[in-house]
């Protein structure tokens, strides 16, 4: 069995159609993690007006970030009235109104900003548990643009992962049918028992190995250019707006858990699906094409209706991957008393949804009947 | 051991591939012959188990091979008309992909793929690309893939197309060799792949079984039928028109005709000792002349 699984993985890199992917899906990561290097780092003004880059502006803004610690509505005050101090001395009003990034001094100020101002930068005076129901007590501030970085990654990575095995992964069985080898395989002593579970173990492990693999770069390489800082710090503050409304509270180590779960269940979905089209269909066009249009369809196709229970499987369906804010920002369930988030759900629908899929891949193949 | 088919039927829709087929198969060589859409392939298919009976049953030794899963699998070598392969891998890699699905381990895998591969002849060539291969090496390969698992029952759809007449009568060799103890089950239309090994010969018409017994006695059925005869140039295509001409040889006097036909085509004409391919033409000629 093992070396069956071995030589189903060996297979599933062979086409050059598929290596062409990986290359491209490698070139763009560390593209996108060289690109994202202290080195790098946005400018930023300093109190006495100082414009910093790179290693020193992320040294001054963790410095900052950890002279808060929790935000109390005093904390909020001072920020937001000492951003508007520097850009008001530092800058000139012409350059405030045409670039974003010159509405705040630095990154720090500019997360709290988003929190604790109205549409037009005015400070609401809310506290942090009126904007976000369901935080607790005082939001916990820090240095959050590495954790942005990383969330921002990981998200955009567990996409591209999606599309990368779901055309991996699609012609694990169809390819079968296409090249003619389903005769030898189908009439070998485990072509339709243990070569069929070889095909199905191979597809899980590459893609988790993938998903995990990519993962644990975009974390290591973050942390080895920020450092752990951030872990703690409430990923409300999270500037790319990538958590959106979570009704909870929720550290950034959470929303990194999540997002990762998320992923991983959204495209063990897609996997499943991928193996059952492949087994069932005719050929790996079809199967890839069917596959992408689970993923991408009820993405457009939520809300469209006004049918509860069509929007609710929409909602559950891996398209939501895409838009992790949406998963967030969704009303939970309340079932027999408890509350369950969406995330949640999506989760137990993953671990139902997949092994249904991987069955029927299995009896699909096994019950594939040669034609050509 | 005993292959036994009962009753089988194969249908697709409407159409009939394969028509309440009984036979017998005990260790030997067995020649089916057939034309095209005949339903050899279809046949094969189902003693194989990748497609599934409308009706009646197959049985090794009185069990149903459907039952028997992984244990009658783990007895058949197949070799299918269209051979399917891994263009990316080697020679080598396909044998050991394939071992590891028949069930080989490792040490015995690669001993028996040094074996095949020596005895196929693709020894220098098994670290080539499959994609590489000409025709015929593939089809070697194909032979040497069925017969990875040493099998008790082998089946071999059209294994001599693409092959050259070298490696026609090499494989003859191959097959014969191999037979002992063995039920072979091979299907072509070129008669002389099975004239010299097959120790029965199955004919298929439109999904029937209509002939089937040793070469000697399907011979003797057509004593009487095969006939010799030479006539002028200008009445070869009136005789073509009207029997099957299986042979035909410019000579100075005319055109010497072979001819199967139940009566005599013409007076003068010499009663000719029957061959296999004549079986083939009576029993098909007039069938794709239709087409």
């Amino acid at each position: 069995m093992i070396s069956l699984v071995r030589l189903e993985i060996q297979k599933l890199f062979r086409r050059k159609f598929v290596l062409v992917l990986l290359l491209i899906y490698g070139v763009v990561l560390l593209f996108m993690i060289y690109a994202g290097n202290p080195n790098r780092f946005s400018s930023i003004l300093t109190s006495e007006g100082d414009v910093l880059k790179g290693r020193e502006a992320v040294q001054y803004e963790k410095e900052l970030a950890e002279s808060y610690g929790t935000l109390s509505d005093q904390d909020v005050q001072e920020i937001l009235e000492e951003n508007a101090r520097i850009l008001g001395e530092f800058t000139d009003e012409n350059q405030m109104k045409d670039d974003v990034h010159y509405r705040y001094a630095n990154g720090f100020y500019a997360a709290v900003a988003k929190v604790f101002t109205d549409a037009d930068g005015n400070y609401n005076h809310l506290p942090a548990d009126q904007v976000y129901p369901g935080q607790e007590g005082l939001m916990q501030g820090g240095f959050t643009s590495g954790m942005d970085m990383m969330l921002s990654y990981v998200t955009t990575f567990l996409l591209f992962a999606a599309v990368l095995l779901i055309v991996m992964i699609a012609p694990v069985f169809s390819d079968e049918y296409t090249s003619g080898m389903d005769s030898l395989i189908l009439s070998s002593r485990y072509g339709k028992t243990r070569c069929a579970r070889a095909k199905i173990l191979a597809s899980f492990l590459t893609a988790v190995t993938i998903l995990i693999g990519t993962v644990a770069f975009i974390v290591l390489v973050t942390i080895g250019y920020f450092g752990t800082d951030g872990f703690a710090v409430d990923a409300h503050l999270c500037a790319t707006g990538m958590i959106g409304m979570a009704p909870f509270a929720l550290p950034y180590w959470k929303a990194l858990l999540i997002l990762i779960s998320l992923g991983l269940g959204a495209i063990m979905m897609l996997i499943g699906f991928a193996l059952a089209a492949s087994a069932l269909g005719t050929s790996s066009f079809i199967s890839v094409l069917v596959t992408l249009a689970f993923f991408v369809l009820p993405i457009f196709l939520w809300g469209v209706w006004d049918i509860p229970w069509l929007n609710h499987l929409l909602e559950l369906c891996p398209g939501n991957l895409v838009s992790p804010a949406k998963v967030f920002a969704l009303p939970a369930y309340q079932i027999g008393g408890h509350t369950v988030q969406v995330y949640q759900m999506e989760i137990v629908a993953a671990v139902c949804f997949t092994p249904v899929c991987a069955v029927c891949s299995y009896f699909g193949f096994k019950n594939h009947q040669v034609r050509s | 051991m005993e292959l036994k088919l009962t009753h089988v039927t194969k249908q697709y829709g409407t159409k009939t591939a394969v028509d309440h087929i009984n036979m017998t198969l005990r260790e030997g060589i067995y020649g089916l012959l057939g034309a095209n859409g005949a339903g050899k392939t279809s046949l094969m298919r189902l003693v194989c188990l990748i497609q599934k009976r409308s009706g009646g049953e197959i049985t090794l030794d009185g069990r149903e091979i459907q039952e028997m899963g992984e244990e009658y699998r783990s007895l058949l070598g197949y070799l299918p008309q269209n051979f399917g392969y891994y263009p990316e891998f080697t020679a080598q890699k396909f044998l050991l992909y394939m071992s590891a699905l028949k069930g080989l381990n490792k040490h015995a895998a690669k001993r028996r793929i040094e074996e095949l591969l020596d005895v196929t002849g693709l020894t220098d060539d098994r670290n080539r690309k499959i994609k590489t291969f000409s025709g015929g090496m593939k089809r070697r390969l194909g032979i040497a893939q069925a017969m990875l698992n040493n099998p008790k029952i082998l089946i071999l759809d059209e294994p001599t197309a693409g092959l050259d007449p070298k490696e026609r009568v090499h494989f003859r060799n191959l097959i014969s060799s191999f037979s002992k103890d063995k039920i072979v089950l091979l299907s072509t239309h070129i008669v002389s792949d099975i004239e010299y090994i097959a120790d029965e010969i199955l004919v298929m018409k439109q999904g029937k079984l209509i002939r089937c017994g040793k070469p000697q006695t399907l011979l003797k059925d057509l004593e009487g039928k095969v006939w010799e005869c030479l006539v002028p140039f200008e009445a070869v295509a009136e005789m073509e028109r009207h029997f099957t001409v299986g042979n035909l040889k410019n000579e100075e006097q005319g055109c010497l005709l072979r001819i199967v036909s139940d009566i005599c085509p013409v007076k003068g004409a010499k009663e000719a000792q029957p061959s296999l391919e004549d079986i083939y033409l009576y029993d098909f000629q007039r069938e794709e002349d239709k087409r």
